[in-house]
């Protein structure tokens, strides 16, 4: 059955592009989830119009490819690239950064005479009728067709005949957009083309505001499916019809470099009643010049390359992200030996160190000029579009979600509040704070983890951390200081601070004030398996260590 | 000296739970246009319509409050139907799953908020409906099947 394989509106099915580690596609960012959907919106004001790329990520056969997304305008199409998202993800991820205090001369000579005390786990072994066509045209890889229709069942059969294979269930999930009297704009790839040529698409129609049409992804949606979005405009963007959560500091494993924020995200957009988004980042775009198309390209200097050596050193040297498009090029532009492949050596081994790999490459023929041109058309042209795209508005948002099927019911609209703080930074910060004023041990030094928003939160020191044998963020979860997730639930507009309907921030700096104090979110680990009796049993260590 | 933190480690955690919003009073279902705080709206008094900016149909915001019932953020099905009250014609209905959130700060403080309920006028364009006088009908249904209706006249008027 085909339907299983179909890709519908934004619905981007989970993809860890694997690429080999090493040179040219070594991911040399930070580490990105790349599942869940993306769409970047530019929204201009004046012209009275919103452009939307949509990344497109999909996993079957590529004549089981099928995209349907409806749209309240009639749109233009066109190919959108890659590098605009992995540029805007790698400059807007939310990183969590613990930052050293020492007050006082720790003494760390413990680290030097007893290694295995820095070793956790020394003491701690336990531990995914009427149907019109508006427009017809190829766009990149793509046939796309653009339909008007009067009911959701003809729609289902005019694309159904038309090769889509969509299932019947998607028949009442098109009905709201139907009844809306929307366009759809359907794809499927060009004769010719495989998925390895999807791109994203761009389109630009009529509209003020920026919509995910969310109700056609929970066709096939993945459980607590991320959503990020991208609003690119005059001012901040907020959500308009769903709530805005303010995380909780404390819910963050801080000492994990926050790599429980997607998890964060979730509950807090639960708390939210399934409907809200948590600002990842929001700033000027002048901090992203350069972030898509490095600033110090020119194609002159690979044009002058002598021979492919020169000319992939060169291309290295400009910082392109690694991706399936680059990838493309190069195997284009230096095809990649089938007598290497027979070796069992991929394409990405190769164009890492082409000179490894001398003898294999012809150079004979060689032509400068053809590859660039390769490299402009199917790359860099992408590349300049998007870069262009963030040039032209002052302002980035990123805002996440996180949402199950059956809490895809509304669709999500985004608006500009120039009222509210307009700078939201990606980078947050948290300092750990260690007590040695009495010259403690390092190891049994009080330590305070200082939140962003004044909340102090003194921790076990990291003997008992040991001992309990779980984490300081399991201490902080026993105590109930990581719940809730959102510390603020708000419903924003276009003006003004909006109506707080949720907020935690007194209990919870009352919660972080009382944790450590007897009795009260005393650090215990109440995981199963870690109960009393292991706890006890861990206590003539930790005495022991006192000694 | 040392040992009370251990012994610490050894009490029973409970976190801190979150204040319930409450259920000793009577189910009540309230419902306002967008903006008009809950219990100042009187029949006949205006209410906002306008186009979505994402575009489609008109819509019209409304707010939704929800107290002496429990559980109303594991989801309930909000229904939402207008009739024009002079002519009898149907303004437009739809239907929706959501959940609704236990509100602790504001007037609705210890009440279930429901976030921007948008009725949509579909089958009508933005100038057929201004002057109308419209009956809004609101059902709120839990998981239990308890279901709460409420409803306003007012006359609507395009916002700018």
């Amino acid at each position: 059955m085909r339907s299983l394989a179909l890709a519908t509106a934004l619905v981007l099915m989970p993809t860890a592009e694997a690429l080999a580690c090493g040179g040219f596609f070594c991911n040399r960012e930070f580490p990105i989830d790349q599942a869940g959907e993306e769409v970047v919106f530019g929204v201009d004001d004046k012209l009275g119009t919103v452009t939307t790329h949509v990344s497109i990520a999909y996993q079957g056969a590529s004549e089981d490819f099928a995209w349907i997304v409806p749209v309240s305008e009639q749109p233009s199409l066109f190919a959108s690239s890659d590098a605009l998202f992995s540029a805007l993800r790698s400059r807007t991820e939310p990183r969590f950064s613990l930052q050293y205090d020492y007050a006082g001369e720790c003494n760390w000579d413990i680290l030097y005479d007893d290694e295995s005390a820095l070793d956790p786990q020394a003491d701690n072994d336990g531990v995914t009728g009427g149907v019109s066509v508006v427009a017809e045209e190829q766009v990149g890889p793509y046939d796309t067709v653009i339909l008007q229709a009067t009911s959701s069942a003809e729609l289902l059969t005019w694309l159904n005949g038309a090769g889509y294979d969509l299932p019947n269930t998607l028949d009442s999930v098109l009905a709201p957009y139907v009844a809306d009297g929307q366009y759809f704009v359907a794809l499927k790839l060009s004769a010719g083309q495989d998925t390895g040529d999807l791109v994203p698409l761009g389109m630009t129609y009529r509209a003020s505001a920026a919509s995910v049409p969310i109700q056609l992804t929970s066709v096939a949606a993945t459980p607590d499916m991320p959503l990020t979005v991208y609003v690119l405009g005059e001012h901040r963007a907020v959500p308009d019809n769903y709530l805005h959560v303010r995380i909780n500091e404390a819910a963050i494993d801080w000492f994990s470099g926050g790599s429980n924020y997607r998890d964060v995200i979730s509950q807090a957009a639960d708390e939210a009643g399934g409907h809200g988004f948590a600002t990842d980042f929001s700033g000027p775009t002048s901090q992203l010049v350069g972030a898509v198309l490095p600033t110090g390209y020119s194609r002159a200097n690979l044009d002058g390359a002598a021979d492919p050596f020169e000319w992939i050193e060169t291309l290295m040297g400009l910082g392109l992200p690694p991706s399936a498009a680059l990838l493309g090029v190069l195997e284009e532009a230096i095809p990649f030996p089938q007598a290497l492949a027979d070796q069992g050596l991929t394409p990405q081994n190769f164009y890492d160190c082409l000179r490894c790999y001398t003898e294999y490459v012809d150079t004979t023929t060689w032509d400068a000029t053809a590859a660039t041109d390769i490299l402009e058309q199917d790359l860099i042209q992408g590349m300049r579009d998007a870069q262009a795209l963030l040039d032209a508005y002052p302002r980035l948002t990123r805002m996440t979600s996180s949402l199950d099927a059956q809490e895809m019911t509304v669709d999500p609209m985004f608006v500009f509040n120039p009222d509210i703080g307009q700078d939201v930074p990606n980078q947050r910060y948290a300092t750990l704070r260690w007590d040695c004023t009495n010259g403690e041990d390092w190891s049994r030094a009080t330590r305070t983890l200082i939140l962003s928003d004044g909340r102090e939160i003194q921790l076990p020191s990291l003997e008992d951390t040991w001992a309990s044998g779980g984490t300081e963020f399991d201490a902080m979860e026993d105590g109930g200081l990581t719940d809730p997730a959102a510390i603020v639930i708000e419903d924003l507009g276009v003006s003004g601070d909006g109506d707080m309907m949720f907020d935690y921030r007194d209990q919870a700096a009352e919660d972080a004030a009382n944790f450590g104090q007897e009795g009260v979110g005393c650090g215990c680990n109440t995981a199963p398996g870690l109960g009393g009796g292991l706890l006890l049993g861990l206590l003539p260590l930790v005495l022991r260590r006192r000694d | 000296m040392r040992l009370l933190p251990v012994i610490a480690l050894l009490a029973a955690c409970e976190p801190p739970e979150r204040a319930p919003c409450a259920v000793d009073s009577d189910p009540l279902l309230e419902l306002t246009p967008s903006g008009v705080p809950f219990g100042t709206f009187v029949d006949g008094d205006e209410a906002y319509y306008g186009p979505p900016p994402q575009g489609g149909a008109p819509y019209s915001p409304v707010d939704l409050r929800v107290s002496g019932l429990e559980d109303m953020d594991k989801g309930v099905l909000i229904e939402l139907s207008a009739v024009d009250v002079d002519s009898g014609e149907d303004l437009g209905s739809l239907s929706y799953p959501t959940r609704l959130v236990c509100a602790n700060v504001g007037d609705s403080a210890g009440n279930w908020l429901a976030n921007d309920v948008h009725h949509r006028f579909y089958g009508w364009e933005l100038d057929e409906l201004p002057g109308r006088l419209m009956a809004l009908t609101v059902a709120v249904t839990d998981q239990t099947d308890q279901r709460l209706e409420t409803s306003f006249e007012a006359v609507l008027v395009q916002m700018d």
